[in-house]
């Protein structure tokens, strides 16, 4: 049994007259996960898997999967993480270079990746943590 | 104009024989509306869940959402869920007691408007929800 910590820090100055400053922080219990890198030539017609939700503990109430995935390349990526099958827009997320997301998973659903309006060699990098 | 600042930090040290230790800064560079706030949910289904944002006020792409689940985690219990949808019918991201996630949104994907909506595992939760863009 291992300990992940991941804390999410908001700032926000001139935004609202009361400065947004909120540190939230989780600890969990895990025993599996790890950060890697892959690259991705995937386009719209040919998306890539990223996470084979069968190879993930099947959800339960008493422990979460935790997802972090990072846009480490140059294009804009969008992502299947609603728990849709369908080849459907509107369950994909999009992440600019650079960008950041972190949630729970259900793991019922593979988590697809392409790059989004243009092609080469993008990076993702990412951490399933359970 | 405003710069709102996300920042990731995600450790530990005995998972891996290389502890790992990663922190990670993303800018709205010129947000100009959000916040945060803590929002009651109404119901315990989908069925006149409550709306958290709205894709009339937030069509296009680049907001970034922030949910925070503030109820004491209970584990098999599962009275301190929360469930959120992004397309008003399913059941997308679940936070149990503590969680939180940063997830990028935009209200009009493919054109086609769709609401965030909650709903909790039992009556009187409450969700933190932020949204910047």
């Amino acid at each position: 049994m291992a300990t992940l910590n991941v804390t999410c820090t908001t700032t926000a100055s001139g935004l609202t007259s009361d400065v947004i400053s909120s540190v939230v922080a989780k600890s969990a219990n895990i025993t599996t996960g790890g950060i890697q890198r892959v690259s991705i030539t995937a386009e719209e017609a040919s998306k890539a898997v990223l996470l084979d939700a069968s190879t993930f503990p099947t959800y339960a109430t008493t422990k979460s999967t935790y997802v972090y995935i990072k846009n480490a390349g140059p294009l804009e990526i969008r992502l299947s993480f609603l728990n849709v099958t369908a080849n459907d827009q509107n369950a994909e997320v999009s992440l600019a270079s650079g960008d950041w997301m972190l949630f729970p998973w259900r793991s019922a659903i593979d988590i697809t990746v392409y790059q989004f309006g243009g092609s080469g060699t993008g990076i993702v990098e990412y951490g399933v943590f359970n | 104009m405003a710069n709102v600042n996300h920042t990731l930090t995600l450790t530990s040290s005995d998972l891996t024989t290389d502890p790992i230790s990663l922190t990670i800064l993303n800018t709205i560079a010129g947000a100009t509306k959000g916040g945060m706030s803590r929002i009651p949910l109404a119901t315990t289904a989908i069925a006149g869940a409550t709306v958290l944002a709205t894709a009339a006020q937030w069509p296009t792409a680049g907001a970034k959402c922030w949910f925070y689940n503030p109820a004491t985690f209970n584990g098999s219990a599962a009275t301190d869920i929360i469930t959120v949808s992004f397309d008003e019918t399913a059941d997308h991201v679940v936070l149990k007691g503590g969680d939180w996630a940063i997830i990028p949104w935009m209200g009009n994907v493919n054109s086609v408007p769709k609401n965030i909506e909650a709903f909790g595992s039992s009556g009187a939760m409450t969700i933190e929800f932020g949204i910047f863009q």
